[in-house]
């Protein structure tokens, strides 16, 4: 008889029972709420892509070479305007200005060269004496079945700081992704390129959209001579508008219906 | 209560084999096999084998039950942690140049010209590289005699260039006395050039005559130039010359027409001929200048260019051939006998020596009832088209009936403005089958010391009496140069790989004589050495004044030879390479008198009961030496569309007699040997004559076109059937065989009934149930004669549903559009209101749109594989083409019209037994319709409408619910059931998912095969759907291009100079459209009225829109067919 008292007992729910339910639902609708918040916001283009910056073979300083020379970005991205892909220059372009001061077996060349020495050029001079690439790491980086073409964009008056921001505030440290480059990103230009369209002449210039002459608040703009004018009483944004919808009739951009067709990017 | 008809049921229980007024059959089975037909009607993949995943290639070592279900969970979680979106993409390296060329864009396709050699033609083309790999053939526009166009063969050269089963380094190949084994040892150039160096050091002098080169057919200056350095310094040395597809019998013909001093081969200017007599030659596909002669052929054609004339074809020929099947006026008549209705035609027509060769006609209606009526109306054309007529007979027919051919053209004074004839390059004067049988014979006897062989693949493809596999052996030393691992490498010493012709340095003689230029695009990838480089070092190299690295060899051979132009060497240099071809270098055009009296002809063989005729031809891998490419063993064969196979063709009467289904085994014996092949029932062969392709059937072509010496190895694997041990030395063209059942049966991997359009079925019955006319072809296939469409010129419209020429979104709707904009800014004054509204979103800035003209496609197939090789379209092999998975995104249906039981009744059936037929090829790739049935299905808008009327399809967004295919009412949609191109053709299936859905590709893939892709186009992974994009990547190149242009234009760039940011008519090429010969496709824009595809579109009445009952609207238009037989009742 003991043993039915025994798995009467045992069958009898133990009391931290009567809280496993609502445990449970306060966890499912935790869970319901928090799961895919984390997997929607933790795995967005916008949290895994802005601010990569990988390592790179050479401390190339845009900073120093745009920011502080002048140097227009076409000076080494030669096939911008021509091509799909803005390619990055080759060793020699490098070699044109920072030929190196000596040969590979330590002996000096009759080579003229800015700072020919550096350590910081080893990997360059060494890709010019092997004739190897140098292997840099791709930064901004879209989908495969994405095609994307600078020449396009650069022909049609969509500056170089539309999408890779201030590069010529970009250091030794590489450059950096600025933008998340997703195609929720891509479409908000493609519906409205005004708000972005520049004359092709400042497609390079880094400090266009900043403006000049005053701003509402009567401060004045410090985009420098050649950039987007602002009129008195208007702000920045409304001046955009303005030149942006005179340079879409002028360029001929198409309507947002063709910009955004699928075949405008995917093949 | 209406009753509800399921039409499909309805179909069904129509009487004897299809509904009432079928008039078009893809094939003989269809009719025949129309219980499993129509069963199979309403299935779209009828033949899914659901253990393929558990027990791939049908054995039993394919992964257990247990295994597929741990994949299957491992690959669902891995696609639903990994949405490629949702993470930071693999670090990826960018490598610029160290030091970039002049001129070169990254990214940027180039064109280079050069040329490609097949037995001993050199086909001129350019190649698109990009970053410095080829992967596309175009045609080379300047090229003299090229004219732009290419073929299948060179479409798929890229894959072979890419094949990494190609031999890859220099072996040794030993025998081991004591077991029999081949031991195959890897070596190298350094030790073979040591080895060589002192071997052939011996062979010199009185030595030499143990020296014998056998070689493919290598025309132009540089191999003359080396030739002839060999011969200096050894005397002695015999070259032969082998080609399993020569054209032995057209030479001696031609030696016998025009005088046995007289090597001599034709050139013809189709364009010129109003009527064309073919006997057993396929003209316009297989000839060395067919893609010249088609374009000949289809300016005859264009009807409404002509007003109202058009060529008259008359073929007589044992099969339908690519060439016999566009014929107008058709004979099947076996080969043996052709000499025959040739003859007759020669005695009709007064032909010298023909007087007296006793053919009449009431003896050739005896011999064959249909010939008479055949020749009869022939003659009458013939004689009233004098001078502007042509008569050709294949390789098959003996050198009588070439002669008799010639002196037939003579004799209507047609040698001159239709056909002229220029000097055989003399590596191709001599009869090939007699070298081969000298060389055989004097292995016999021994002596050989050394047998070099270049090329080709004799022990594969040499006359079976000769045995020359057998006595190859007898040679002391065999070297052996090849672009593949083959069976004559197999039994070789030394094997050296050789450079692909995109690899190579090089020149060869087009059909016209013109000295056309191959250049490399690519380091040789598996360091091969081009013939030339190979032999000029073994004539001596620099000593001997041959440099042996290739360009300074042929730029040393043009530069002792002169280049045409006044610039210097250099610069001439330099335009010729540029242009692919060296100036006005033509050979002289003959125009000879025929010295030629006829001869009677030989009686032919009697056929009947088991006794039958077999006829050789080379099929869709040529003569072998393309079995390793998928591309080509995967291309549905012209007329019969069977892929990885090569069943005999046989005539539906002899198959009916013999009680034969299609894919029945049947062995075929002459003399001691012996073939076992499965059969196929062809429409308009001929009775008592079978047709065979050669080339299948390899047993070291690699792991796609077959492998292992011994077939019952279980490793070892064929596709197809070998007919060249049938093939004698005395009989190349055709033979006599004796025919016994097996009482086996396989099933044929065939397409012809895949993909079936509507009209097979439900619109046929529809357009029966309302307006059809007699006989009429429903709404799919449209054909005419001449006569008809003059009367009714419109007839292609017929029955279709109002004006199909306006567009879904032509203004009328953007009037309502307008209307609607006017309420909305009266409703919401303050709405701001863009200057674009309405949008005219549609049709804006272009219309795209394509016309394919029936009447100008031969159904060759170039454009299938221009397709293939332009888009990365995958291979599936031989399970999935028979599971209907083939990929090809454009397909050519050839559909039969055969002759009636009863001419005003369609009810009794087709009469089959009449070999009459009447052949109509449709391609057939997305149609693009403005109302598209797909994007109505598709329940996550992967594919939709872009503004310029492309239907675009989305692969990123696409899941595979397939609902778009089984909407589409043309069929043309295909799914990647695998990953197709990690997955081996032979093998059942390919990998799972085992990494990140974008890098599995990157590592399945092997890394010289992933070199042949298009970058342009994204390569689809499993488990998307894809169809034809109109070559989108073309099209958005091509307007790019034109507003850069435009835009710097109006930057006022200099050197820029372009009045409008659309693109011109012309200026985009889509890859179907530039390899046509005939230029049967257009493509353009319809906006544009003036533009090519507009014009054909509005104006022709051909034009009409495939089963527009559905009003899908297509944006591709079909143009129909028109034949142009002879008149009725008066022949």
């Amino acid at each position: 008889m003991t043993d039915t008292a025994g798995v009467r007992d045992r069958l009898v729910f133990p009391k931290w029972a009567n809280y496993l339910l609502p445990v449970l639902v306060l966890g499912a609708i935790g869970g319901a709420v928090i799961t895919p918040k984390v997997v929607f916001f933790g795995l967005s283009a916008e949290t895994l892509n802005p601010g990569y910056m990988p390592e790179q073979p050479v401390p190339y300083s845009h900073a120093v070479h745009v920011g502080q020379l002048g140097l227009d970005c076409r000076h080494c991205h030669t096939t911008v305007d021509k091509a799909g892909f803005a390619a990055i220059p080759p060793t020699e372009t490098c070699i044109s200005c920072h030929a190196p001061g000596t040969d590979p077996n330590g002996d000096a060349t009759a080579f003229m060269g800015i700072k020919q020495n550096s350590q910081k050029l080893a990997a360059v001079h060494e890709s010019y004496w092997t004739g190897k690439p140098i292997p840099w790491v791709k930064v901004h980086s879209i989908a495969d079945y994405a095609y994307f073409n600078h020449a396009a964009h650069i022909n049609k008056g969509v500056g170089c700081y539309s999408c890779h921001g201030r590069v010529d505030q970009m250091g030794e440290e590489g450059v950096w992704q600025v933008h998340n480059l997703s195609m929720g990103w891509c479409l908000d230009c493609h519906r409205e390129p005004e708000k972005h369209l520049r004359p092709v002449s400042e497609v390079t210039n880094m400090t266009y959209h900043l403006g000049r002459g005053r701003g509402p608040d009567g401060r004045e703009l410090k985009g420098g001579p050649n950039a987007l004018e602002v009129r008195e009483g208007e702000t920045l944004a409304e001046a955009q508008l303005r030149v942006g919808l005179e340079l879409k009739k002028k360029y001929r951009i198409h309507g947002a219906a063709y910009m955004q067709a699928c075949s405008t990017c995917h093949r | 209560m209406t009753q509800l008809v399921d039409p499909v049921a309805a179909i069904k229980s129509q009487p004897d084999g299809g509904p009432v007024g079928e008039v078009y059959w893809r094939s003989i089975e269809q009719h025949l096999e129309s219980d499993k037909f129509r069963d199979n009607f309403d299935k779209e993949f009828p033949t899914y084998d659901p253990d393929e995943m558990l027990n791939p290639g049908g054995g039993a070592s394919g992964p257990s039950r247990r295994r597929f279900m741990q994949l299957a969970a491992a690959s669902m979680a891995l696609a639903g942690l990994t949405l490629t979106g949702c993470r930071r993409w693999p670090k990826e390296r960018l490598m610029p140049y160290a030091s970039r060329p002049e001129g070169t864009i990254p990214g940027v396709p180039e064109h280079y010209a050069t040329m490609l050699q097949r037995s001993g033609i050199g086909y001129g083309c350019t190649v698109i590289g990009v970053d410095g790999r080829p992967i596309k053939i175009e045609g080379n526009n300047e090229h003299p005699w090229a004219a732009g166009k290419t073929d299948g063969f060179m479409q798929a050269s890229t894959l072979e260039l890419y094949d990494p089963q190609r031999l890859r380094q220099v072996r040794t190949v030993g025998r081991d006395e004591a077991t029999g084994k081949l031991s195959v040892v890897s070596s190298s150039w350094r030790e073979f050039d040591r080895w060589s160096a002192g071997h052939f050091a011996g062979l010199e002098g009185d030595a030499s005559s143990g020296l014998v080169v056998l070689s493919e057919p290598m025309t132009g200056p540089t191999i003359d130039v080396v030739k002839a350095g060999m011969r200096k310094r050894f005397p002695g040395m015999s070259w032969y010359t082998w080609e399993p597809l020569n054209r032995d019998k057209e030479l001696a013909g031609a030696r016998l027409a025009f005088g046995p001093d007289q090597a001599l081969r034709p050139v013809f200017d189709v364009g010129k001929a109003e009527i064309i007599a073919l006997f057993d030659c396929d003209l316009f596909s297989s000839h060395p200048a067919s893609l010249r002669n088609a374009m000949g052929w289809s300016a005859g054609r264009r009807i409404e260019e002509r007003g109202g004339k058009m060529n008259r074809v008359y073929s007589a020929a044992p099969s339908l051939s690519v060439s016999a099947a566009s014929a107008d006026v058709k004979l099947a008549v076996p080969a043996g006998q052709i000499e025959m209705v040739v003859s007759a035609v020669a005695r009709e027509l007064g032909v010298k020596g023909a007087e007296q060769n006793g053919v009449t006609l009431d003896r050739l209606a005896k011999l064959q009832p249909r010939a008479e009526a055949f020749v009869k109306s022939l003659v009458k054309d013939l004689k009233a088209h004098k001078g502007e007529s042509l008569v050709v007979a294949g390789p098959t027919q003996p050198a009588e009936v070439h002669a008799a051919c010639h002196a037939i053209n003579d004799a209507l004074k047609n040698i001159g403005p239709v056909v002229t004839l220029v000097e055989e390059p003399a590596a191709m004067a001599e009869s090939m089958t007699g070298q081969i049988q000298e060389l055989a014979e004097r292995l016999n006897a021994g002596g050989v010391d050394t047998l070099l062989v270049v090329g080709g693949n004799p022990v594969f493809d040499a006359p079976a009496d000769t045995s020359f596999g057998e006595l190859m052996g007898n040679a002391k030393h065999v070297v052996r140069l090849s672009l593949y691992p083959d069976e004559t490498a197999r039994r070789s010493g030394w094997v050296l790989p050789m450079a692909h012709g995109l690899e190579s340095w090089g020149d060869a003689l087009s059909w016209d004589g013109t000295v056309s230029l191959a250049q490399p695009l690519i380091h040789p990838i598996f360091n091969g050495r081009t013939p030339a480089e190979v032999l000029a070092r073994l004539a001596g190299g620099e000593s001997a004044g041959l440099p042996i690295n290739g360009y300074d060899l042929v730029r040393k051979v043009h530069k002792d030879r002169g280049l045409p132009g006044d610039e210097g060497f250099e610069k001439n240099w330099r335009t010729a390479l540029h242009s692919g071809f060296v100036k006005d270098s033509g050979l002289p055009r003959l125009t000879p008198k025929t010295v030629y009296a006829l001869q009677p002809p030989a009686l032919p063989e009697k056929l009947g009961g088991d006794r039958f005729e077999l006829s050789f031809r080379g099929g869709a891998l040529y003569d072998g030496r393309y079995a390793n490419s998928g591309w080509l063993q995967e291309a549905p064969a012209p007329l019969t569309k069977a892929t990885w196979c090569n069943p005999l063709l046989m005539s539906y009467n002899d198959a009916m007699r013999l009680g034969l289904k299609y894919g029945d085994v049947v062995t075929l014996s002459a003399g001691a040997q012996t073939i076992e092949t499965p059969i196929y029932i062809m429409p308009g062969q001929a009775d008592g004559a079978m047709v065979f392709n050669l080339g299948h059937g390899r047993w070291a072509a690699g792991s796609i076109g077959g492998s292992g010496e011994n077939p019952k190895d279980a490793d070892s694997y064929r596709v197809g059937v070998d007919g060249y041990p049938m093939r004698e030395s005395e009989a190349m063209g055709f033979t006599t065989v004796t025919l016994a059942k097996t009482g086996k049966s396989v099933e044929l991997p065939l397409v012809s009934n895949h993909h079936l359009l509507m009209n097979d079925f439900i619109a046929n019955w529809a357009v029966k149930k309302r307006a059809g006319k007699k006989y009429d072809s429903g709404y799919v296939v449209k054909s005419t004669t001449l006569e008809e469409y003059k009367k009714d010129p419109t007839f292609a419209q017929d029955g279709s549903h109002g004006n199909m020429s306006l567009q879904l979104y032509d203004p009328p709707m953007e009037d309502l559009w307008l209307e609607r904009a006017d309420e909305v800014r009266a409703k919401h004054p303050d709405e701001p209101v863009d200057e674009q509204w309405p949008p005219r979103a549609f049709n804006r800035t272009h219309a795209w749109g394509m016309a394919v003209d029936m009447n100008l496609c031969l159904g060759c197939n170039a454009c299938v594989i221009a397709c293939q090789a332009e888009n990365n379209i995958p291979v599936v092999g031989e399970r999935g083409v028979r599971m209907s998975r083939e990929m090809h995104w454009l397909r050519i249906d050839s559909y039969y019209k055969p002759k009636y039981k009863n001419p005003d009744s369609l009810a009794p059936g087709p009469d089959w037994s009449n070999p009459d037929v009447e052949v109509v090829h449709m391609p057939v790739s997305c149609l693009h319709c403005e109302n598209a049935p797909c994007e109505q299905v598709c329940p996550v808008a992967a594919t939709v409408h872009d503004t310029e009327g492309m239907n675009t399809m989305v692969y990123n967004r696409c899941i595979g619910t397939r609902y778009c295919s089984n909407n589409c009412p043309y069929k043309v949609r295909r799914y990647n059931y695998f990953d197709w191109h990690s997955k081996p053709a032979a093998a059942g299936w390919a990998k799972p998912w085992l990494d990140w859905p974008d890098q599995q590709q990157l590592k399945t893939l092997d890394p010289i095969e992933r070199m042949k892709f298009n970058p342009d186009v994204t390569v689809r992974i499993r488990g998307v759907m894809e169809k034809c994009t109109w070559c989108a990547q073309r099209v958005k190149r091509a307007t790019i291009n034109a507003k850069n242009e435009w835009a710097k234009t109006l930057q006022g760039r200099p050197g820029f100079n372009r009045d409008q940011p659309e693109v011109y008519d012309g200026e985009i090429v889509t890859a179907c459209e530039s390899v046509c010969s005939t230029g049967a496709v257009v493509f353009g824009d319809l906006n544009d009225p003036k533009s090519r595809v507009s014009q054909l579109q509005r104006k022709n009445p051909r034009s009409y829109k495939l089963i527009d009952v559905l009003n899908t609207r297509p944006r591709t238009m079909h143009m129909a067919k028109i034949s142009n037989p002879a008149e009725k009742g008066k022949a």
